[in-house]
């Protein structure tokens, strides 16, 4: 973990935005955990919204190399069928090759084979009909490809997942979109080189009890490893908001770590809402030329929380 | 100067340079945004900007500045690109045609191949962000995300995430469903701005950079008078701070004009009624029919009123409500900012803008309650920025301090300058009471209200308003002086003399000598002496005698309405009396009504503290 006294170079406030990693606080520790679960088991991602499930799933992505394995996959609530889905696999397995000139020949005599065309970019690749109808087949056979020609294990990321679900029970069928989750838990059982990191803004056991027949005991992601995104480290959330301070043209904080650690403390260390509070402080002082204190904190906080169009979205949906 | 028409509703099509010269309050958050779009540009990730304001609150505005500054901008040439769509999305049906729009807006090639599909156009998407990052500059989002529907939403949101080399700056006239919806893909996704309406000294700036921009030098120097800011203050109070408002009227702005304030916004109805109307139009037959109540019904009504006034179940009435308050055509009305009672459950709504209500109103009833109400702030704002610190400020505040003792001591101590003057005019001779008349003829020297005072005392109405002429005329044209004698004057009857006949005669004196309207000011601003120096039987009395003179005077009305209020609220706390008046002119009674809670004893059982009526003086 890092300490205070590291980098505390300016930053945007961007609540809600994506990130890139150099702007996203205090989750190496989470991510760490991640890798170390992910040596054995995969992982099922919850949290609330804004809690930053999005931002873990690209740091994973950008660790991935460093930690031994290959990195594929995304946002996957574009997916309305079972083939796009494996389409969005396949093409992100391209761009994620390491650069080994075999595999990439084999995937890319795998993509000739099976696909209509081999555009570059991502998500054009378009799967063949008879390898669409055999979507399941096409999925593990690029899978064991990768397998065959380097020891690294693939992790697949499916952000969004209850999404794409839903989208498959709403387009096709809950059989469809059973088959789905029956076969990406038959890969993490039948392959030991492929992990899964799945992931969704709405809770995957919301769509789990959709699809479950009555009295059924189908618990298709009962093997995954169950892991929490928490809040950030306090010492985290008090680095952020200074960073944040610092990225904004404020007339002064003259007590800079105090007034963070009051927007770290009303923020209860959730990196969404230290970009709001700091951004209420911000909107705050667009005018006056006063230095930042506590109170500007609390009144930032108030504002928040009473905001008649709630524009920190504190309410439950 | 600049020679291009000033453009009011498309203000996309001015040219930069005006846009940046008439660009009040909205720097700062412009600026932001640009340094984002920067740092996007360097590798940080993608901005997600929303700026929400109802119609005309500068959205177009805003956003217009924002792009123009970024494709001016050399450090982002060829480092960044921006997708800026057309204002309103009529072209946009589906996500495809989405995508062909932003495919033609950075191409500038007006068609699109037919058999491009939404794979096609997001990977001729995907292959424009290898070479820089694209901002998608679009207005009325919340219409984009609907025609796009959750299909397009989800992929686009994908699209966004997956590749990080897509931002968004955008506008909305209201918080839609899917910022809020926790089930939907955009939820919490934009940071989002709620443009604020402008201050009275923001106002200011926008009405002076426009003289600047018209060469108007005189208007420039009258705007730096202390008068043209009182008048101005009249307009910020209807307007609401409403940008667009302040740049119809603002354009066709003269100092007669401005000095009198109703020609400003007589001047400017033919263009405001089809604002408003086309803002109206924009509705459900339901919501339209709410709004409608709203402006018959003035003050705030609460939900379940709303739904009797508009016969709607009141579940129904309050989803309308609540999507008339996302929308920026109504707003919670703001609780009474001096303690009162009631059902604290029960939430009232009125119109966001006065000027909306008083728009519509005035097509109803042809001018006369725009005229009214403009009539009486004029009067009201134009007192008030200098009768603070006066004499009567300084003795009211002692005379609650002190209570009766002052109240008897004023009579004869002159250490309290002027106050109780009526009636120590009058037992200077003690005879005043027996006989008025030789008062008049004993004091010549009396002068200013004094000699008003007497003349009234004596009955002779002509004399009195004849007096008060030659005093108006004395005081000068700002009415400071005429309005700080006015409310002495008031104040004293109401404690010494106070009966229907003299409440009468004084209002045919002002009717008389044409500033009625000084009185209807005095009567709010003796209020906080007033409300905590009168029994409640004495303020009931006071109450009818003004309601008897003053009805019938059509610049008494808000005066009167205001008078009710207050003095009712001072009798039960009830909120609703002041929730049923009209916004701008809850916002002139409450700071009064604090002044008199202020005054009045701190004794929470006793309330309202009733003067003790005062000893008949020995004939």
């Amino acid at each position: 973990m890092s300490t205070l006294e590291d980098d505390l170079s300016p930053l945007p406030i961007k609540a809600g935005a994506p990130l890139e990693t150099h702007e996203i606080a205090g989750r190496d520790l989470l991510v760490e955990q991640l890798w170390s679960t992910l040596a054995s088991q995969s992982v099922l991602l919850t949290a609330q919204r804004r809690m930053g499930k999005t931002s873990v799933i690209h740091l994973l992505r950008e660790s991935a190399t460093r930690h031994g394995f290959i990195a594929a996959g995304g946002n996957v609530e574009q997916c309305g069928t079972p083939a796009e889905l494996v389409e969005f696999i396949v093409e992100s397995l391209r761009s994620a090759l390491p650069s080994h000139r075999k595999l990439v020949n084999a995937v890319n005599g795998f993509i000739s084979r099976v696909g209509l065309e081999a555009n570059v970019g991502v998500a054009t690749f378009k799967l063949q009909p008879a390898a669409a109808t055999a979507w399941k087949d096409t999925l593990v056979e690029v899978l064991d490809l990768v397998d065959h020609h380097r020891d690294e294990p693939v992790v697949l990321l499916l952000d969004e997942l209850p999404f794409m679900l839903a989208k498959l029970r709403d387009n096709n069928s809950e059989l469809v979109a059973r088959d789905v989750l029956d076969t990406l838990r038959s890969i993490r059982q039948t392959k030991a080189g492929v992990r899964m990191v799945m992931s969704g803004s709405i809770g995957l056991h919301h769509v789990l009890r959709d699809l479950r027949k009555s009295g059924s005991a189908w618990a298709p992601v009962n093997d995954m490893a169950i892991i929490d995104v928490p809040p950030i480290g306090h010492e985290d959330a008090i680095r952020l908001a200074r960073r944040l301070l610092r990225g904004v043209p404020l007339a002064a904080t003259p007590d800079e770590p105090t007034v963070a650690e009051a927007i770290a403390y009303a923020a209860d260390d959730v990196p969404y809402y230290v970009h709001h509070l700091t951004g209420g402080i911000r909107n705050r002082h667009r005018k006056a030329a006063v230095a930042v204190t506590t109170n500007d904190v609390e009144a930032a906080l108030m504002a928040g929380v009473s905001d008649e169009l709630d524009a920190w979205n504190l309410r439950y949906q | 100067m600049s020679t291009h028409p000033l453009l009011r509703f498309t203000p996309s099509a001015l040219p930069p340079a005006d846009l940046e010269a008439i660009l009040v309050k909205r720097d700062p958050v412009a600026t932001a945004t640009v340094e984002l779009v920067r740092g996007f540009a360097n590798g940080d990730g993608p901005p997600m900007r929303l700026f929400v304001g109802p119609r005309g609150m500068g959205k177009t505005h805003l956003i217009s500045v924002i792009a123009n500054r970024l494709s001016a901008d050399a450090t982002l040439t060829g480092r960044m690109q921006v997708a800026w769509l057309d204002e309103d999305p009529w072209r946009i049906r589906n996500y495809t045609t989405f995508l062909a729009e932003v495919r033609r807006s950075l191409t500038g090639t007006r068609v699109v191949p037919a058999d491009l599909d939404e794979d096609a156009l997001e990977n001729w998407l995907l292959r424009q962000t290898a070479s820089a990052p694209i901002v998608l500059v679009a207005e009325n989002l919340d219409g984009i995300f609907e025609r796009i529907g959750p299909h397009g939403q989800h992929r686009l949101r994908a699209l966004i995430e997956n590749t990080r080399r897509i931002g968004m700056v955008a506008t909305s006239t209201f918080r839609f469903d899917e910022l809020d919806n926790a089930k939907l893909p955009f939820y919490g996704m934009f940071e989002v701005t709620d443009l604020e309406p402008f201050t009275l000294d923001e106002a200011t700036e926008l009405v002076r950079r426009i003289a600047v921009r018209s060469s108007d030098q005189a208007l420039v120097d009258f705007l730096q008078r202390p008068e043209a800011r009182q008048r101005l203050q009249v307009v910020q109070h209807l307007t609401g701070g409403h940008p667009r408002i302040w740049l119809l009227l603002a354009s066709s702005l003269s100092i007669d004009a401005l000095d009198e304030v109703l020609p400003i916004f007589l001047n400017s109805l033919d263009q405001l009624t089809p604002f408003y109307q086309g803002r109206l139009a924009e509705l459900s037959d339901d919501q339209q029919v709410i709004v409608m109540s709203l402006v018959d019904a003035e003050g705030a009504v609460s939900v379940k009123d709303i739904a009797a006034l508009v016969q709607l179940e009141e579940r129904v009435a309050a989803g309308q409500v609540g999507q008339l308050v996302r929308k920026g055509y109504l707003r919670l009305a703001d609780e009474p900012s001096v303690p009162s009672t009631g059902d604290a459950r029960r939430s009232y709504y009125e119109l966001r803008e006065p000027l909306m209500r008083l728009n519509l109103k005035v097509k109803e009833a042809r001018g006369a309650p725009l005229e009214v109400v403009v009539g009486f702030l004029r009067t009201w704002f134009g007192a008030r920025l200098l009768d603070r610190p006066d004499a009567l400020g300084r003795h009211d505040e002692a005379f609650t301090a002190c209570g009766m003792a002052i109240a008897l001591a004023r009579r004869t101590a002159s250490a309290y300058e002027r106050g109780g003057r009526l009636l120590m005019l009058m037992s200077d001779q003690d005879r005043s009471l027996r006989d008025p008349d030789r008062t008049a003829e004993a004091r010549p020297d009396l002068g200013g209200i004094d000699a008003v005072a007497v003349h009234l005392l004596a009955r002779d109405v002509d004399a009195a308003a004849a007096s008060l002429r030659r005093s108006v005329s004395a005081w000068g044209t700002d009415g400071t002086e005429l309005g700080s004698e006015t409310a002495w004057l008031v104040r004293d009857l109401a404690f010494d003399l106070i009966n229907g006949r003299l409440v009468a005669s004084l209002v045919s004196v002002f009717v008389e000598a044409g500033v009625v309207e000084q009185l209807g000011n005095a009567i709010i601003s003796t209020l906080p002496t007033l409300l905590p120096g009168l029994s409640a039987e004495r303020l009931m009395d006071w109450q009818r005698l003004w309601n008897d003179a003053g009805s019938g005077h059509s610049e008494l009305a808000v005066p009167l309405l205001l008078l009710n209020a207050g003095i009712e609220w001072w009798r039960d706390r009830d909120r609703g009396h002041l929730l049923a008046l009209p916004q701008e002119l809850r916002s002139v009674l409450e700071p009064e009504l604090d002044k008199a809670l202020a005054r009045a004893p701190k004794d929470p059982e006793r309330p309202k503290q009733p003067r003790p009526r005062k000893q008949r003086r020995p004939h």
